[in-house]
Protein backbone atom coordinates (compact mmCIF):
# COMPACT_ATOMS: atom_id res chain seq x y z
CA UNK A 1 0.00 0.00 0.00
CA UNK A 2 1.34 3.23 -0.86
CA UNK A 3 2.06 5.98 1.98
CA UNK A 4 0.19 8.96 1.31
CA UNK A 5 2.77 12.24 1.47
CA UNK A 6 3.35 15.69 0.09
CA UNK A 7 7.41 16.27 -0.29
CA UNK A 8 8.26 19.58 -1.84
CA UNK A 9 12.49 20.16 -2.00
CA UNK A 10 13.70 23.75 -2.76
CA UNK A 11 10.40 24.77 -4.61
CA UNK A 12 10.70 28.11 -6.46
CA UNK A 13 7.53 29.35 -8.74
CA UNK A 14 8.39 32.24 -11.01
CA UNK A 15 5.32 34.01 -12.97
CA UNK A 16 6.97 35.72 -15.89
CA UNK A 17 4.23 38.49 -16.63
CA UNK A 18 6.32 39.48 -19.28
CA UNK A 19 5.69 36.82 -21.55
CA UNK A 20 2.31 36.91 -20.88
CA UNK A 21 2.10 40.58 -22.13
CA UNK A 22 3.94 40.82 -24.77
CA UNK A 23 5.39 37.22 -25.24
CA UNK A 24 1.75 35.94 -26.33
CA UNK A 25 1.99 37.62 -29.93
CA UNK A 26 3.60 36.66 -32.17
CA UNK A 27 5.31 40.26 -33.11
CA UNK A 28 6.41 40.46 -29.47
CA UNK A 29 7.79 36.74 -30.23
CA UNK A 30 9.92 38.17 -33.55
CA UNK A 31 11.09 41.22 -31.92
CA UNK A 32 12.44 39.48 -29.10
CA UNK A 33 13.96 37.32 -31.54
CA UNK A 34 15.62 40.21 -33.61
CA UNK A 35 16.78 41.89 -30.89
CA UNK A 36 19.77 40.28 -28.53
CA UNK A 37 18.57 42.67 -25.34
CA UNK A 38 17.02 40.43 -23.07
CA UNK A 39 12.97 41.57 -22.58
CA UNK A 40 12.06 44.02 -19.73
CA UNK A 41 11.60 41.15 -17.09
CA UNK A 42 8.50 41.13 -15.14
CA UNK A 43 9.20 38.22 -12.74
CA UNK A 44 7.63 37.48 -10.10
CA UNK A 45 8.38 34.92 -7.11
CA UNK A 46 5.17 33.92 -5.98
CA UNK A 47 7.48 31.08 -4.19
CA UNK A 48 11.11 31.14 -3.16
CA UNK A 49 13.06 27.95 -2.18
CA UNK A 50 10.00 26.01 -0.20
CA UNK A 51 11.09 22.96 1.67
CA UNK A 52 7.81 20.88 3.56
CA UNK A 53 6.95 17.42 3.91
CA UNK A 54 3.51 16.55 4.62
CA UNK A 55 2.86 12.91 5.94
CA UNK A 56 -0.31 10.78 6.52
CA UNK A 57 -2.42 11.99 9.17
CA UNK A 58 -1.24 15.29 9.19
CA UNK A 59 -3.50 18.41 9.14
CA UNK A 60 -1.41 21.63 8.31
CA UNK A 61 -2.82 25.31 8.20
CA UNK A 62 -1.26 27.70 5.87
CA UNK A 63 -1.21 31.41 7.09
CA UNK A 64 -0.25 34.71 5.66
CA UNK A 65 -0.89 38.16 4.43
CA UNK A 66 -2.59 38.52 1.22
CA UNK A 67 -0.19 37.41 -1.68
CA UNK A 68 2.18 35.43 0.51
CA UNK A 69 1.80 32.47 -1.53
CA UNK A 70 -0.46 29.98 0.20
CA UNK A 71 -2.61 29.75 -2.84
CA UNK A 72 0.05 29.27 -5.15
CA UNK A 73 1.34 26.30 -2.79
CA UNK A 74 -1.29 24.76 -2.59
CA UNK A 75 -1.40 24.90 -6.34
CA UNK A 76 1.87 22.89 -6.48
CA UNK A 77 0.99 20.69 -3.94
CA UNK A 78 -2.06 19.62 -6.02
CA UNK A 79 0.21 19.01 -9.44
CA UNK A 80 -1.08 22.27 -10.92
CA UNK A 81 1.40 24.66 -10.78
CA UNK A 82 4.78 22.63 -11.90
CA UNK A 83 7.49 24.58 -9.86
CA UNK A 84 9.97 26.15 -12.29
CA UNK A 85 12.82 25.38 -9.43
CA UNK A 86 13.36 22.80 -6.94
CA UNK A 87 11.02 19.41 -7.03
CA UNK A 88 7.39 18.53 -5.59
CA UNK A 89 6.16 15.09 -5.63
CA UNK A 90 2.68 14.63 -3.85
CA UNK A 91 1.27 10.76 -3.58
CA UNK A 92 -2.21 10.11 -3.43
CA UNK A 93 -5.67 10.75 -5.08
CA UNK A 94 -5.69 14.95 -4.75
CA UNK A 95 -9.29 16.60 -3.99
CA UNK A 96 -8.27 20.22 -4.44
CA UNK A 97 -10.93 23.11 -3.23
CA UNK A 98 -9.37 26.55 -4.95
CA UNK A 99 -11.89 28.50 -6.45
CA UNK A 100 -15.68 27.87 -6.96
CA UNK A 101 -16.38 30.46 -9.49
CA UNK A 102 -14.70 29.40 -12.56
CA UNK A 103 -14.54 26.01 -14.68
CA UNK A 104 -18.26 25.70 -15.41
CA UNK A 105 -20.19 25.33 -18.77
CA UNK A 106 -22.06 28.19 -18.69
CA UNK A 107 -24.64 27.17 -21.02
CA UNK A 108 -25.32 24.04 -19.89
CA UNK A 109 -27.50 22.90 -17.05
CA UNK A 110 -26.49 23.07 -13.35
CA UNK A 111 -27.30 19.11 -13.48
CA UNK A 112 -24.70 18.68 -16.62
CA UNK A 113 -22.28 20.83 -15.05
CA UNK A 114 -22.10 18.36 -11.65
CA UNK A 115 -21.68 15.85 -13.69
CA UNK A 116 -19.11 17.45 -15.54
CA UNK A 117 -17.13 18.87 -12.12
CA UNK A 118 -17.92 15.53 -10.63
CA UNK A 119 -16.04 13.87 -13.22
CA UNK A 120 -13.15 15.88 -13.13
CA UNK A 121 -12.49 15.25 -9.54
CA UNK A 122 -12.27 11.84 -10.63
CA UNK A 123 -15.91 10.23 -9.94
CA UNK A 124 -16.82 6.99 -11.59
CA UNK A 125 -20.27 7.42 -13.52
CA UNK A 126 -21.90 5.14 -11.34
CA UNK A 127 -20.92 6.70 -8.28
CA UNK A 128 -22.09 10.04 -10.09
CA UNK A 129 -25.46 8.52 -10.56
CA UNK A 130 -25.93 7.34 -7.00
CA UNK A 131 -24.81 10.73 -5.21
CA UNK A 132 -26.60 12.88 -7.57
CA UNK A 133 -29.83 13.22 -5.81
CA UNK A 134 -27.80 14.13 -2.70
CA UNK A 135 -25.70 16.55 -4.30
CA UNK A 136 -28.79 18.22 -5.64
CA UNK A 137 -30.52 17.98 -1.97
CA UNK A 138 -27.92 19.89 -0.78
CA UNK A 139 -27.12 22.57 -3.06
CA UNK A 140 -30.98 23.94 -2.35
CA UNK A 141 -30.70 24.84 -6.05
CA UNK A 142 -33.78 22.99 -6.45
CA UNK A 143 -35.27 23.56 -10.35
CA UNK A 144 -32.23 26.19 -10.84
CA UNK A 145 -30.45 22.66 -11.80
CA UNK A 146 -32.33 22.59 -15.03
CA UNK A 147 -31.56 26.12 -16.17
CA UNK A 148 -28.31 26.92 -17.89
CA UNK A 149 -25.91 28.28 -15.19
CA UNK A 150 -24.59 31.15 -16.99
CA UNK A 151 -28.10 32.50 -14.88
CA UNK A 152 -26.75 31.58 -11.54
CA UNK A 153 -25.88 34.25 -9.29
CA UNK A 154 -22.75 34.08 -7.27
CA UNK A 155 -23.36 32.33 -4.23
CA UNK A 156 -25.38 30.04 -6.84
CA UNK A 157 -22.31 28.96 -8.31
CA UNK A 158 -20.48 28.66 -5.06
CA UNK A 159 -23.55 26.14 -3.92
CA UNK A 160 -23.11 23.84 -6.69
CA UNK A 161 -19.58 23.58 -6.56
CA UNK A 162 -19.40 23.43 -3.21
CA UNK A 163 -22.13 20.31 -3.16
CA UNK A 164 -20.12 18.45 -5.62
CA UNK A 165 -16.60 18.97 -4.21
CA UNK A 166 -17.53 17.83 -1.28
CA UNK A 167 -18.91 15.09 -1.99
CA UNK A 168 -15.64 13.05 -3.10
CA UNK A 169 -13.99 10.90 -1.13
CA UNK A 170 -10.66 12.65 -0.82
CA UNK A 171 -7.13 10.97 0.34
CA UNK A 172 -5.53 14.26 0.14
CA UNK A 173 -7.85 17.21 0.52
CA UNK A 174 -6.27 20.97 -0.80
CA UNK A 175 -8.44 23.33 0.81
CA UNK A 176 -8.28 27.65 0.02
CA UNK A 177 -10.15 28.86 2.69
CA UNK A 178 -8.99 32.47 1.07
CA UNK A 179 -10.23 32.02 -2.82
CA UNK A 180 -13.90 29.92 -2.18
CA UNK A 181 -14.81 28.37 1.01
CA UNK A 182 -14.63 31.96 2.25
CA UNK A 183 -18.03 32.89 1.10
CA UNK A 184 -19.33 29.80 2.44
CA UNK A 185 -20.03 30.55 6.11
CA UNK A 186 -23.27 31.28 4.73
CA UNK A 187 -24.78 28.35 6.20
CA UNK A 188 -24.78 26.48 9.55
CA UNK A 189 -25.06 23.87 6.87
CA UNK A 190 -22.55 24.14 4.80
CA UNK A 191 -19.83 24.52 7.66
CA UNK A 192 -21.44 21.34 9.48
CA UNK A 193 -21.02 19.39 5.68
CA UNK A 194 -17.26 20.93 5.64
CA UNK A 195 -16.06 19.70 9.03
CA UNK A 196 -16.94 16.21 7.87
CA UNK A 197 -15.32 16.41 4.77
CA UNK A 198 -12.24 17.79 6.63
CA UNK A 199 -12.36 15.20 8.66
CA UNK A 200 -11.93 12.40 6.30
CA UNK A 201 -9.38 14.02 4.03
CA UNK A 202 -6.02 11.35 5.19
CA UNK A 203 -4.31 14.67 4.59
CA UNK A 204 -5.64 18.07 5.22
CA UNK A 205 -3.52 21.16 4.04
CA UNK A 206 -5.61 24.24 4.41
CA UNK A 207 -5.30 28.32 4.19
CA UNK A 208 -7.05 30.09 6.27
CA UNK A 209 -7.59 33.35 7.77
CA UNK A 210 -9.25 32.27 10.61
CA UNK A 211 -6.72 31.79 13.29
CA UNK A 212 -10.05 29.90 15.28
CA UNK A 213 -10.41 27.60 12.52
CA UNK A 214 -6.81 26.91 12.24
CA UNK A 215 -6.20 26.02 15.82
CA UNK A 216 -9.48 23.84 15.77
CA UNK A 217 -8.37 21.64 12.92
CA UNK A 218 -4.58 21.97 12.48
CA UNK A 219 -1.75 20.15 14.81
CA UNK A 220 0.85 21.76 12.62
CA UNK A 221 0.79 25.42 10.62
CA UNK A 222 3.19 26.95 8.45
CA UNK A 223 3.19 31.18 8.35
CA UNK A 224 3.90 31.51 4.57
CA UNK A 225 5.49 35.28 3.88
CA UNK A 226 6.66 36.87 0.69
CA UNK A 227 6.84 33.36 -0.51
CA UNK A 228 8.84 31.99 1.88
CA UNK A 229 8.14 29.91 4.63
CA UNK A 230 8.22 32.03 8.16
CA UNK A 231 8.10 29.52 10.98
CA UNK A 232 7.05 25.96 10.37
CA UNK A 233 5.40 24.27 13.67
CA UNK A 234 2.93 23.35 15.88
CA UNK A 235 -0.06 25.71 15.79
CA UNK A 236 -0.34 27.09 18.66
CA UNK A 237 3.09 28.04 18.61
CA UNK A 238 3.40 29.10 14.95
CA UNK A 239 -0.07 31.22 15.59
CA UNK A 240 1.18 32.95 18.25
CA UNK A 241 4.71 34.26 16.83
CA UNK A 242 2.48 35.73 13.57
CA UNK A 243 0.15 37.56 15.91
CA UNK A 244 2.92 38.81 17.52
CA UNK A 245 4.30 39.97 13.90
CA UNK A 246 1.47 41.27 12.93
CA UNK A 247 0.45 43.59 15.84
CA UNK A 248 4.02 44.62 15.53
CA UNK A 249 3.60 45.41 12.25
CA UNK A 250 0.59 47.54 13.36
CA UNK A 251 1.89 49.10 16.13
CA UNK A 252 4.99 50.52 13.78
CA UNK A 253 3.10 51.97 11.60
CA UNK A 254 1.49 55.11 13.25
CA UNK A 255 5.51 56.24 13.75
CA UNK A 256 5.92 55.96 10.44
CA UNK B 1 13.79 12.93 -20.22
CA UNK B 2 11.37 12.94 -16.68
CA UNK B 3 9.47 15.69 -19.02
CA UNK B 4 8.93 12.43 -21.40
CA UNK B 5 7.95 10.10 -19.30
CA UNK B 6 5.43 12.82 -17.64
CA UNK B 7 4.11 13.42 -21.26
CA UNK B 8 3.54 9.49 -22.01
CA UNK B 9 1.94 8.71 -18.77
CA UNK B 10 0.23 11.49 -19.31
CA UNK B 11 -1.40 10.40 -22.72
CA UNK B 12 -2.02 6.87 -21.31
CA UNK B 13 -3.65 8.60 -18.03
CA UNK B 14 -5.96 10.57 -20.45
CA UNK B 15 -6.88 7.79 -22.76
CA UNK B 16 -7.73 5.63 -19.96
CA UNK B 17 -10.04 8.68 -18.68
CA UNK B 18 -11.92 8.04 -21.96
CA UNK B 19 -15.43 8.64 -19.89
CA UNK B 20 -13.92 12.27 -19.27
CA UNK B 21 -13.63 13.35 -22.41
CA UNK B 22 -16.07 11.62 -24.40
CA UNK B 23 -18.57 13.52 -21.88
CA UNK B 24 -16.91 16.73 -22.74
CA UNK B 25 -17.15 16.39 -26.31
CA UNK B 26 -20.46 14.70 -26.40
CA UNK B 27 -21.83 17.26 -24.76
CA UNK B 28 -20.26 20.26 -26.89
CA UNK B 29 -21.77 18.62 -29.47
CA UNK B 30 -25.17 18.80 -28.20
CA UNK B 31 -24.14 22.60 -26.90
CA UNK B 32 -23.90 23.33 -30.24
CA UNK B 33 -27.01 23.00 -31.40
CA UNK B 34 -28.88 23.99 -28.42
CA UNK B 35 -32.04 26.12 -29.23
CA UNK B 36 -31.83 25.40 -32.84
CA UNK B 37 -35.11 23.91 -34.34
CA UNK B 38 -32.98 21.66 -36.91
CA UNK B 39 -30.29 20.70 -34.31
CA UNK B 40 -27.39 18.37 -35.66
CA UNK B 41 -29.53 17.80 -38.91
CA UNK B 42 -27.60 20.91 -39.61
CA UNK B 43 -24.68 18.73 -40.64
CA UNK B 44 -26.90 17.27 -42.89
CA UNK B 45 -28.12 20.05 -44.43
CA UNK B 46 -24.80 22.59 -44.44
CA UNK B 47 -23.20 19.16 -46.52
CA UNK B 48 -26.28 18.97 -48.76
CA UNK B 49 -25.94 22.47 -49.82
CA UNK B 50 -22.64 22.09 -50.73
CA UNK B 51 -22.07 19.29 -52.04
CA UNK B 52 -25.38 19.91 -54.24
CA UNK B 53 -24.01 23.19 -55.32
CA UNK B 54 -20.07 22.98 -55.87
CA UNK B 55 -20.99 19.53 -57.77
CA UNK B 56 -23.17 21.03 -60.01
CA UNK B 57 -21.14 23.75 -60.33
CA UNK B 58 -17.47 21.91 -60.50
CA UNK B 59 -19.00 18.88 -62.07
CA UNK B 60 -20.26 20.71 -65.29
CA UNK B 61 -16.77 23.19 -65.29
CA UNK B 62 -15.12 19.86 -65.20
CA UNK B 63 -16.93 17.80 -67.31
CA UNK B 64 -17.10 15.32 -64.28
CA UNK B 65 -20.03 13.03 -64.52
CA UNK B 66 -21.89 13.11 -61.19
CA UNK B 67 -22.34 9.52 -60.91
CA UNK B 68 -18.97 9.17 -59.54
CA UNK B 69 -17.70 12.95 -59.13
CA UNK B 70 -20.33 13.67 -56.40
CA UNK B 71 -19.26 10.81 -53.99
CA UNK B 72 -16.43 11.99 -54.60
CA UNK B 73 -16.93 15.54 -53.40
CA UNK B 74 -19.02 14.03 -50.57
CA UNK B 75 -16.43 11.89 -49.06
CA UNK B 76 -13.55 14.55 -49.80
CA UNK B 77 -15.83 17.38 -48.43
CA UNK B 78 -16.23 15.42 -45.17
CA UNK B 79 -13.01 14.47 -44.66
CA UNK B 80 -11.81 18.10 -45.12
CA UNK B 81 -13.72 19.43 -42.87
CA UNK B 82 -12.56 16.91 -39.83
CA UNK B 83 -9.44 17.66 -40.25
CA UNK B 84 -9.73 21.66 -40.88
CA UNK B 85 -12.15 21.05 -37.59
CA UNK B 86 -9.65 19.15 -34.88
CA UNK B 87 -6.86 21.73 -36.33
CA UNK B 88 -8.64 24.82 -35.60
CA UNK B 89 -10.57 23.85 -32.78
CA UNK B 90 -7.51 21.95 -30.90
CA UNK B 91 -5.80 25.67 -31.00
CA UNK B 92 -8.32 26.59 -28.35
CA UNK B 93 -8.56 23.00 -27.19
CA UNK B 94 -6.33 24.72 -23.54
CA UNK B 95 -6.98 28.29 -23.77
CA UNK B 96 -10.73 27.11 -23.30
CA UNK B 97 -10.13 24.83 -20.91
CA UNK B 98 -8.41 27.52 -18.62
CA UNK B 99 -10.56 27.36 -15.57
CA UNK B 100 -10.33 23.41 -15.50
CA UNK B 101 -7.01 23.34 -16.23
CA UNK B 102 -5.91 25.85 -12.72
CA UNK B 103 -8.22 23.41 -10.78
CA UNK B 104 -8.38 19.97 -11.70
CA UNK B 105 -5.52 17.95 -11.97
CA UNK B 106 -6.53 15.83 -14.94
CA UNK B 107 -3.74 15.71 -17.50
CA UNK B 108 -4.39 18.43 -20.15
CA UNK B 109 -4.79 15.40 -22.97
CA UNK B 110 -8.13 15.25 -22.04
CA UNK B 111 -9.18 18.58 -23.47
CA UNK B 112 -7.72 17.89 -26.70
CA UNK B 113 -9.17 14.28 -27.19
CA UNK B 114 -12.54 16.71 -26.65
CA UNK B 115 -11.69 18.40 -29.48
CA UNK B 116 -11.59 14.99 -31.39
CA UNK B 117 -14.94 13.75 -29.85
CA UNK B 118 -17.03 16.97 -30.99
CA UNK B 119 -15.34 16.80 -34.75
CA UNK B 120 -15.89 13.26 -34.58
CA UNK B 121 -19.64 13.35 -34.62
CA UNK B 122 -20.06 15.38 -37.75
CA UNK B 123 -17.05 13.44 -39.32
CA UNK B 124 -19.14 10.21 -38.25
CA UNK B 125 -22.91 11.56 -40.01
CA UNK B 126 -20.97 12.69 -42.95
CA UNK B 127 -19.45 9.16 -44.14
CA UNK B 128 -23.37 8.10 -43.36
CA UNK B 129 -24.36 10.51 -45.34
CA UNK B 130 -21.50 9.55 -48.50
CA UNK B 131 -23.35 6.00 -48.41
CA UNK B 132 -26.50 7.42 -49.02
CA UNK B 133 -24.72 10.12 -52.05
CA UNK B 134 -22.87 6.78 -53.08
CA UNK B 135 -25.92 4.17 -53.25
CA UNK B 136 -28.15 6.94 -54.62
CA UNK B 137 -25.74 7.43 -57.77
CA UNK B 138 -25.92 4.02 -58.15
CA UNK B 139 -22.40 3.24 -57.64
CA UNK B 140 -21.50 -0.45 -56.71
CA UNK B 141 -20.31 -1.47 -53.08
CA UNK B 142 -17.63 -3.84 -52.17
CA UNK B 143 -15.53 -5.68 -49.53
CA UNK B 144 -12.64 -3.78 -50.28
CA UNK B 145 -14.50 -0.43 -48.49
CA UNK B 146 -12.76 -2.36 -45.90
CA UNK B 147 -9.73 -0.60 -46.86
CA UNK B 148 -11.34 2.67 -45.32
CA UNK B 149 -10.01 1.02 -41.84
CA UNK B 150 -6.60 1.51 -41.94
CA UNK B 151 -7.17 4.65 -43.37
CA UNK B 152 -9.38 5.88 -40.34
CA UNK B 153 -7.18 4.73 -38.17
CA UNK B 154 -4.18 7.20 -39.59
CA UNK B 155 -6.34 10.37 -40.02
CA UNK B 156 -7.76 9.87 -36.03
CA UNK B 157 -4.12 9.96 -35.62
CA UNK B 158 -3.31 12.78 -37.77
CA UNK B 159 -5.66 14.69 -36.37
CA UNK B 160 -4.98 14.41 -32.45
CA UNK B 161 -1.42 14.78 -33.27
CA UNK B 162 -2.30 18.20 -34.99
CA UNK B 163 -4.37 19.20 -32.23
CA UNK B 164 -2.06 18.63 -29.76
CA UNK B 165 0.13 20.70 -31.79
CA UNK B 166 -1.92 23.52 -32.14
CA UNK B 167 -3.66 23.32 -28.46
CA UNK B 168 0.24 23.67 -27.07
CA UNK B 169 1.35 26.40 -29.48
CA UNK B 170 -1.57 28.29 -29.32
CA UNK B 171 -1.57 28.51 -25.79
CA UNK B 172 1.92 30.27 -26.27
CA UNK B 173 0.90 31.99 -29.81
CA UNK B 174 -2.29 32.93 -29.51
CA UNK B 175 -2.48 33.70 -33.08
CA UNK B 176 -1.89 30.59 -34.32
CA UNK B 177 -5.87 29.83 -34.66
CA UNK B 178 -6.61 32.62 -36.71
CA UNK B 179 -3.51 32.52 -38.71
CA UNK B 180 -4.09 28.71 -38.99
CA UNK B 181 -8.17 29.38 -39.93
CA UNK B 182 -7.36 31.87 -42.74
CA UNK B 183 -4.25 29.07 -43.83
CA UNK B 184 -6.93 26.85 -43.77
CA UNK B 185 -9.16 28.21 -46.19
CA UNK B 186 -6.73 28.46 -49.00
CA UNK B 187 -5.70 25.83 -48.47
CA UNK B 188 -9.37 23.87 -49.15
CA UNK B 189 -9.12 24.81 -52.61
CA UNK B 190 -5.87 23.81 -53.68
CA UNK B 191 -5.80 20.51 -51.86
CA UNK B 192 -7.53 18.39 -54.35
CA UNK B 193 -11.60 18.32 -52.55
CA UNK B 194 -13.17 19.94 -55.29
CA UNK B 195 -10.79 18.37 -58.57
CA UNK B 196 -9.75 15.27 -59.10
CA UNK B 197 -6.52 14.49 -59.45
CA UNK B 198 -7.19 13.42 -63.14
CA UNK B 199 -8.06 17.11 -63.98
CA UNK B 200 -5.02 19.04 -62.31
CA UNK B 201 -2.94 16.43 -64.14
CA UNK B 202 -4.48 17.33 -67.74
CA UNK B 203 -3.46 20.76 -66.69
CA UNK B 204 -0.24 20.50 -64.99
CA UNK B 205 -0.48 21.36 -61.87
CA UNK B 206 0.52 18.27 -60.16
CA UNK B 207 2.45 19.68 -57.76
CA UNK B 208 -0.82 20.77 -55.62
CA UNK B 209 -1.34 17.45 -54.18
CA UNK B 210 1.83 16.07 -54.76
CA UNK B 211 3.30 17.86 -52.17
CA UNK B 212 0.41 18.39 -50.02
CA UNK B 213 -0.08 15.84 -47.06
CA UNK B 214 -3.53 16.27 -46.05
CA UNK B 215 -4.36 15.33 -49.52
CA UNK B 216 -2.97 12.25 -48.62
CA UNK B 217 -4.94 11.77 -45.50
CA UNK B 218 -7.89 12.69 -47.59
CA UNK B 219 -7.03 9.93 -50.03
CA UNK B 220 -6.81 7.19 -47.32
CA UNK B 221 -10.17 7.14 -47.06
CA UNK B 222 -11.77 8.71 -49.74
CA UNK B 223 -10.16 5.89 -52.50
CA UNK B 224 -11.00 2.89 -50.43
CA UNK B 225 -14.50 4.11 -50.02
CA UNK B 226 -14.99 5.19 -53.57
CA UNK B 227 -12.58 2.84 -55.52
CA UNK B 228 -13.56 -0.65 -53.55
CA UNK B 229 -9.78 -0.91 -53.18
CA UNK B 230 -6.53 -0.38 -51.37
CA UNK B 231 -5.58 3.41 -52.24
CA UNK B 232 -2.22 3.14 -54.02
CA UNK B 233 0.84 2.15 -52.11
CA UNK B 234 2.89 5.93 -52.12
CA UNK B 235 -0.13 7.25 -50.24
CA UNK B 236 0.18 5.10 -47.08
CA UNK B 237 3.88 5.63 -47.39
CA UNK B 238 3.15 9.51 -47.82
CA UNK B 239 0.65 9.68 -45.25
CA UNK B 240 2.98 7.10 -42.65
CA UNK B 241 5.95 9.81 -43.22
CA UNK B 242 3.58 12.66 -42.65
CA UNK B 243 2.16 11.27 -39.30
CA UNK B 244 5.90 9.96 -38.22
CA UNK B 245 7.10 14.06 -38.62
CA UNK B 246 3.79 15.12 -36.94
CA UNK B 247 4.48 12.67 -34.00
CA UNK B 248 7.97 14.63 -33.23
CA UNK B 249 6.83 18.28 -34.16
CA UNK B 250 3.79 17.38 -31.20
CA UNK B 251 6.38 15.49 -28.88
CA UNK B 252 8.64 18.59 -29.22
CA UNK B 253 6.02 21.01 -28.60
CA UNK B 254 4.76 19.84 -25.55
CA UNK B 255 8.36 18.62 -24.42
CA UNK B 256 8.63 22.71 -24.36
CA UNK B 257 5.53 24.07 -23.29
CA UNK B 258 3.75 20.72 -20.96
CA UNK B 259 5.64 22.68 -17.76
CA UNK B 260 4.43 26.34 -18.63
CA UNK B 261 0.97 25.92 -20.13
CA UNK B 262 -0.53 26.42 -16.75
CA UNK B 263 1.36 29.79 -16.71
CA UNK B 264 0.54 30.56 -20.10
CA UNK B 265 -2.83 30.38 -19.72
Amino acid sequence: MKTLSISLKDVGVKFDLGAAADGHTLKGFLAGLKSRAPRPSNVIEALKSVSLEVKAGERVGLIGHNGAGKSTLLKVMAGIYPPTAGVAKTVGHVCPLFEFATGFEYNRSGWENIRIRAMLLGMRPDEIDAKLAEIADFSELGKFLDYPVRTYSTGMFVRLAFAVSTSVNPEILLLDEVMGAGDLSFTEKANVRMREFMDQGKILVFSSHSLDLLTEYCNRTVWMDHGRVMEDGPTNAVVKAYKNHALGRSAMLPAA
Amino acid sequence: MTVYRKLVRDNIAALRNWRVWWHLGMADVRNRFAKSAVGPMWILLNLAMWVGGMGLIYGTLFNQPLTTYLPFLTIGFVCWGFLSQTIIDGGNAFVFAEGYIKQFIYPKQIYVLRVIVNASVPFAIGVAIFFAVFAWMGQPFGVGMLWVLPGLLMLLLASYLHATIMAYASARFRDLPHGMTALLQVLMFVTPVFFTVGTLKARGLDFVYKYNPLYYLIEIIRHPLTKLEAAPTEVYVASGIYLAILALLAVFVSMRLDRRIVYLL
